[in-house]
C-alpha cells in the first residue's frame, strides 16, 4: 500500500510539470490576411499603453524598451493565433537553434504558455535591441504598404559621435496622414511604466538602410533577400531613393501625403502641433525629475557615464525644440497662405505669444499648459521657447532645478559632460 | 481481499504512468520533430548573388583580415565556447538607451538541446562571469560577428561574418555611391 501511495505521489508530483513543452504550438501560417489582422489588432484597444503593467493584463508582467516592445506585440499576435513566430536567434545561429522560436521547451519549467510566452519575450528583451530588429528580423517596405503594425525605426547621430536609435510601432495611421504610436524607452522600461503613446506623431528622421519603415519578416523569411520576400507584403527600397531625392521635409510631406485620406487644414494641424508640444513640455518635467531624483540618493555626487547616460536629456531636448519649429512653420505657412482666419482664435493668439511675443494672451497660455517645474514656478511655452532660443536650458543632469529649465541666474555644473 | 483491490489499484497506476510516459515520449518526438522544422525557419540565403553582392563577398571575405586592413566598428559579437564539457555563449551589443547607446554583456549557458539560458547579464561593463571565462581554457567553436565599416556615418556598410566569412552584407561602400544594391546574403 505504501508503494502504491509513493507511486501516487510520484506520479501527481510529475503531473504538475508540463514537461517538454513549447511556448506556444502553432497550427497556422503567416499570410496576407494574417498580416491584415495583425493590423486590426494593432489598432484594437487590445494594444494600449497599460498592457505590460496592469496587474489585470495577461500580459502583465513584460518589460520592454524601443526594440523589445515591437517583438513583443508581435510575439503576443502569434501567441493569439497560433501562428509561429521566430526572429534570428541573437546569441548565435549554432546547431539546431537558428532560431529564437516559439516552439522552444527553453521556458517548460513554467506551468501556462502565457507565463513561458512572457519569459521568452523578456528574454528577447535582454537579448537584442534596435539593431537586430532592423538587419535581420524586419524589411523595408513601400511607402503606401506602410500600415498599422509596421514600425518606424531611426539611427541619429548625437554627440561626440554616439548614436541614438529607436523604434516607433505604428498603431494606426491617422486621416490626414500624421502617426498613431505605441512605444517603450530604456528609462520607461527601467522605472516599470506603461507604454508610452503619441496619436499625432510626425517623425522627422530621414530613413537610410536598414531603418525607416519596416514589417517583420515571417519565421521562413529570415535570412532571405528583399528580393525574396513575396511582392504582396511591399517589400521596397523606394523610401530610400525617396529620402535622398526629396530631403527631410518633402520624403515625410510625400509619406503623409501618400497616407493621408484628407488634407490636414491649417485650423487641425496648428491644434495638433501645440497639443504635441505641450504634451512633449510637460513630459520634461518628468524626465528631469527622475534625474533630481536621484541626485538626491547620490547626495549631488557627479554622474558617472552610465548615470548620465540615464538622466541627461540632449536628444529629447533637441526634439521639443524642433517641434517647436514645426509649429512655428505651421503658423507661418497659415500666415503666407492667408488661412489664420480659419485657424481657432486662441490657437492664434498663443502662436504670437510663442512667436511674436505678443502678451495679450500670456495667462491664457499658462493656464492651458502650464510647465510646472518645481513648487512655486511655472512657466508658459513662450518663456520655454524663449529659454531654448537663448540656449540656456541644460540638459546635463547635475544641474540644478532652475539650471535644467534655464533660468538665467542658475550656475552650472562642473561635473564632466559625457557626451 | 484486499490484495487484489491493491492489485487492481497497481494495475490502474501503472497504466497511467505507461499512458503519462508515452505522452511525454510523444512530445518528445514532436519537439525533436519541430527541433527539425526549427533548421527550416532559418537563415536561408539566396542561390545568385548579384553581381554587386559577388564585388562585396570579393572585397571583404574574411573578418580577421578586414580586422588588419581597415578600421572597423563592432555592432555584435557572439562567441560560443566549450569548457570542461559545459557550452557557454558570449553576447556584446548594444542597447538603445534614450540619450545613446548601452553597450551590453551576456553569458548564456546551453542545456542538452542547445537552448541558452541567460546566466549573467550586465551593461557599459563586462560582468565578472563574462570576464573570468574569457580567461579561462576554453575552445571556441562558433564566433559570429557584426560590424560596420568605420566612417562614423549613419549608414555604413554592415557587414556580418560567421566563422570569419562573410555571409551577408547591408548598405553600400559609401553613401554617395551610385549602385543601389543594398542587401546582400551568401
Amino acid at each position: 500500500m505504501r508503494l502504491l501511495l509513493r507511486l501516487a505521489s510520484i506520479f501527481l508530483f510529475l503531473s504538475t510539470f508540463n514537461c517538454f513543452a513549447s511556448v506556444w504550438d502553432d497550427n497556422q501560417l503567416w499570410s496576407v490576411q494574417y498580416e491584415e489582422d495583425f493590423s486590426i489588432w494593432m489598432n484594437s484597444n487590445s494594444v494600449n499603453e497599460t498592457m505590460f503593467t496592469d496587474s489585470k493584463s495577461p500580459y502583465f508582467g513584460i518589460s520592454t524598451d524601443c526594440a523589445d516592445t515591437a517583438y513583443a506585440l508581435r510575439a503576443i499576435f502569434a501567441f493569439e493565433h497560433n501562428l509561429p513566430f521566430a526572429i534570428s536567434n541573437p546569441s548565435g545561429a549554432r546547431g539546431s537553434n537558428k532560431t529564437l522560436n516559439n516552439r522552444q521547451n527553453t521556458w517548460n519549467n513554467l506551468p501556462t504558455n502565457k507565463q513561458r510566452l512572457v519569459a521568452m519575450i523578456n528574454e528577447i528583451g535582454d537579448s537584442v535591441g534596435t539593431e537586430n530588429l532592423a538587419y535581420f528580423d524586419t524589411f523595408p517596405i513601400a511607402i503606401n504598404n506602410i500600415a498599422p503594425g509596421s514600425v518606424f525605426m531611426y539611427k541619429i547621430k548625437a554627440r561626440f559621435g554616439n548614436f541614438i536609435r529607436h523604434t516607433y510601432n505604428i498603431k494606426n495611421i491617422n486621416p490626414v496622414g500624421t502617426f498613431d504610436v505605441i512605444y517603450s524607452t530604456q528609462a520607461n522600461k527601467a522605472k516599470g511604466l506603461p507604454l508610452l503613446r503619441r496619436k499625432d506623431r510626425e517623425f522627422e528622421n530621414m530613413p537610410s538602410e536598414p531603418w525607416g519603415f519596416k514589417k517583420f519578416r515571417w519565421p521562413e523569411q529570415l535570412g532571405l533577400s528583399l528580393a525574396d520576400i513575396p511582392d504582396e507584403l511591399g517589400p521596397s527600397l523606394e523610401q530610400y531613393t525617396l529620402a535622398k531625392q526629396l530631403g527631410e521635409v518633402g520624403f515625410f510631406k510625400y509619406v503623409t501625403k501618400t497616407l493621408s485620406k484628407t488634407s490636414e487644414p491649417a485650423n487641425q494641424k496648428m491644434s495638433r502641433l501645440f497639443n504635441s508640444i505641450c504634451v512633449e513640455a510637460q513630459a520634461r518635467i518628468e524626465y528631469v525629475n527622475q534625474g533630481l531624483g536621484h541626485l538626491l540618493e547620490t547626495k549631488n555626487a557627479c554622474m558617472n557615464y552610465e548615470e548620465f547616460d540615464a538622466y541627461s536629456t540632449p536628444a529629447r531636448d533637441q526634439m521639443l525644440k524642433e517641434l517647436f519649429e514645426k509649429f512655428q512653420h505651421a503658423y507661418l505657412d497659415a500666415e503666407a497662405d492667408g488661412e489664420l482666419n480659419s485657424v481657432a482664435a486662441d490657437i492664434v493668439e498663443y502662436s504670437e505669444v510663442i512667436f511674436k511675443h505678443k502678451s495679450a494672451a500670456q495667462k491664457e497660455l499658462l493656464s492651458v499648459c502650464p510647465i510646472n517645474y518645481t513648487n512655486g514656478k511655472s512657466i508658459s511655452l513662450s518663456e520655454l521657447w524663449n529659454r531654448i532660443l537663448l540656449g540656456t536650458l541644460s540638459s546635463h543632469p547635475n544641474d540644478t532645478v532652475g539650471a535644467r529649465w534655464g533660468e538665467s541666474n542658475s550656475r552650472l555644473t562642473k561635473c564632466k559632460r559625457w557626451y | 481481499m484486499l490484495f487484489k483491490k491493491n492489485k487492481i489499484i497497481l494495475f490502474v497506476l501503472v497504466a497511467v504512468i505507461f499512458i503519462y510516459v508515452s505522452y511525454k515520449n510523444d512530445s518528445e518526438i514532436f519537439n525533436k520533430k519541430i527541433s527539425h522544422q526549427k533548421t527550416n525557419y532559418a537563415l536561408t540565403s539566396t542561390s545568385n548573388p548579384s553581381e554587386i553582392c559577388k564585388e562585396y563577398k570579393a572585397t571583404y571575405p574574411y573578418l580577421d583580415k578586414l580586422k588588419l586592413e581597415v578600421p572597423i566598428q563592432l555592432r555584435f559579437e557572439n562567441t560560443h565556447l566549450k569548457i570542461n564539457n559545459k557550452i557557454y555563449r558570449l553576447r556584446h551589443f548594444f542597447k538603445d538607451g534614450d540619450e545613446g547607446e548601452i553597450e551590453t554583456f551576456l553569458v548564456y549557458l546551453e542545456d542538452q538541446n542547445e537552448d541558452a539560458h541567460i546566466i549573467e547579464k550586465s551593461s557599459y561593463h563586462k560582468g565578472k562571469f563574462y570576464s573570468d571565462i574569457l580567461k579561462m581554457e576554453n575552445t571556441i567553436i562558433y564566433h559570429e560577428e557584426g560590424i560596420t565599416l568605420a566612417d562614423n556615418t549613419i549608414e555604413p556598410l554592415f557587414l556580418h561574418y560567421i566563422n570569419n566569412n562573410l555571409i551577408g552584407t547591408r548598405g553600400k561602400k559609401s553613401s554617395n555611391s551610385p549602385d543601389k544594391e543594398i542587401d546582400c546574403r551568401f
